[in-house]
């Protein structure tokens, strides 16, 4: 009972749904009933046509997005350590931070071709400002006190790397890895419905140009379930990995 | 931030700061005049600035750029309407919370460029179809953001208000929109972004005017000097948007502290 009042909304959207698009209020094409997408998405999955190219978009947000972690980390501490590196970096990253990466597909497909390399670089690109931006937001808030103290205990300054400031800046990073992974996901998905060469942002864009509604609500719907368990994944690694942090003061997410 | 400088000692600050990008834009002239990388991969800066030049001279950019800037800031009101009045409502009726929370959820996590092909097919190639797609993917940090907002207001200003004799209508204008202002106006700027992300989306996958439209089709033709200075010039655009709602913000916030954004 307590699961239906908390639920009653969706499921009244789902009943008004089937009803309108069986009643033929609504044309087919517009609305198909659930039941048929429903169909379409069991057929797609069995057919062996949806699942292979969920992986090839992941494929593609995934590596770009691990790219831009790697980079961005290693960017964000060194502009938090180097004067140097953050009088150089700090206005691109302002300028990055602001504007849509996504009128690059153009440039990228001339640049890198329309295969994955072009698709991976662009979500990198798309990943690296929030990602550098939160990691040196971290480092740069670790207490001085923190650092003298290890100092003073001996710890070798390479060291104070590894023991004091990536530790302390975990939690940031964590921040900008849960901005970056939608931003991997959105660019991904968009050069897919641009450029093609498969994918669910191509099975989706194709099967608008034909008007076939079952198959374009099936792709928007892997495309939901996608941005659904991705979110929750990186929960939970965030909750494994900081759990000693946050246990104590509570998410504040 | 720097950009919007009054005092007349820190041009000296703009200047540093503008240095990298000047150091980059040389280095790319360079690279390109001295055939280090062809101009078929990257034409000159300096043949980029005059497309540019060109474009904006004879209005084309001007053109598309309204039509970009009509979707996107169309879409934008339109989820500020909705998501302010949708955020208010849940938080302060249990029966709407109920109701809409539970698709606040199930929606939340869809990457939103994916209702693009859907708008497409539902209205067609036009401005509605881009102004829907926008509307959709701002509409949910607004709500989130002023729900939080509007929550977290704390019962003592309410209170007080109330001792102090403000009529139950006059709360919400007076109290609780005012109080909630910093957490809306985070949704607003976390949306801003996102309506120039999807309007560039829209236009690349499926429109006949606009930016992204430009873009593609200088893309098609091999026009790559226009094609970059159209990306360049877009870029700017997208840049002082950002800043001037910067400014917009702190001008609403003088009252409240916060801290600057790195």
């Amino acid at each position: 009972m307590k699961l239906l009042g908390k639920t009653y909304s969706v499921l009244l959207v789902i009943g008004l749904w089937e009803s309108a698009a069986r009643s033929g209020f609504v044309p087919f094409f517009f609305l198909p009933p659930l039941s048929v997408i429903a169909m379409t998405f069991a057929t797609q999955i069995t057919d062996g046509v949806l699942v292979p190219q969920t992986l090839l978009t992941l494929f593609r947000a995934f590596g770009g997005f691990a790219v831009a972690v790697v980079v961005g980390v290693i960017l964000g501490i060194a502009m938090a350590r180097f004067k140097a590196v953050h009088w150089f970096f700090d206005p691109l990253i302002a300028l990055g931070m602001s504007v849509p990466t996504l009128t690059l597909v153009p440039a990228f497909m001339l640049w890198f071709g329309i295969e994955n390399a072009s698709k991976i670089l662009l979500v990198a690109v798309s990943c690296v400002c929030p990602m550098t931006v939160s990691t040196y937001n971290g480092a740069r808030g670790v207490h001085p006190f923190l650092i003298w103290s290890a100092r003073a205990m001996g710890t070798a300054e390479r060291k104070l790397l590894w023991k004091v400031i990536m530790p302390a800046a975990t939690p940031y990073i964590f921040n900008g890895m849960q901005v970056a992974l939608p931003i991997s996901l959105i660019v991904a998905f968009v050069f897919e419905m641009v450029a093609g060469g498969g994918g669910l942002g191509f099975l989706e864009i194709m099967a608008a140009r034909f008007f076939n509604s079952p198959d374009l609500f099936a792709a928007l719907f892997a495309i939901l379930i996608v941005g659904f368990a991705v979110d929750r994944i990186l929960r939970k690694i965030r909750a494994g990995v900081l759990g000693w942090l946050e246990r104590d003061h509570g998410e504040g997410v | 931030m720097t950009v919007f400088v009054k005092a007349p000692g820190s041009a000296l600050r703009l200047l540093s700061r503008g240095a990298p990008i000047l150091v980059l834009l040389a280095g790319w002239e360079l690279a390109t005049r001295s055939g280090l990388i062809s101009t078929q991969v990257l034409p000159t800066f300096s043949s980029v600035f005059v497309a540019a030049v060109d474009l904006i001279a004879s209005g084309t950019l001007g053109r598309h750029l309204a039509v970009s800037l009509y979707r996107a800031l169309g879409g934008l009101a339109l989820s500020m309407l909705i998501g302010i009045a949708l955020g208010l409502g849940m938080a302060t009726s249990r029966r709407v919370e109920n109701f809409f929370d539970p698709l606040v959820a199930l929606i939340y996590p869809l990457p939103k460029t994916a209702l693009v092909p859907l708008t497409m097919v539902w209205l067609g190639v036009t401005d509605r179809a881009a102004i829907l797609v926008i509307l959709l993917a701002c509409l949910l940090p607004i709500v989130i953001n002023t729900y939080h907002g509007v929550r977290a207001v704390e019962r003592t200003l309410i209170w007080s208000a109330r001792s102090l004799g403000t009529p139950t209508r006059g709360l919400f204008v007076r109290i609780v929109i005012p109080a909630a202002m910093p957490a809306i106006l985070n949704g607003i700027s976390i949306a801003i972004p996102l309506a120039f992300i999807v309007v560039i989306s829209v236009e690349l996958v499926a429109s006949k005017v606009g930016v992204g439209n430009l873009i593609n089709g200088y893309g098609g033709v091999g026009a790559y000097d226009y094609m970059f200075a159209t990306i360049g010039t877009f870029v700017l655009v997208a840049f002082i948007a950002d800043r001037l709602a910067v400014h917009v913000r702190s001008r609403i916030l003088f009252w409240h502290e916060q801290k600057d954004a790195p």
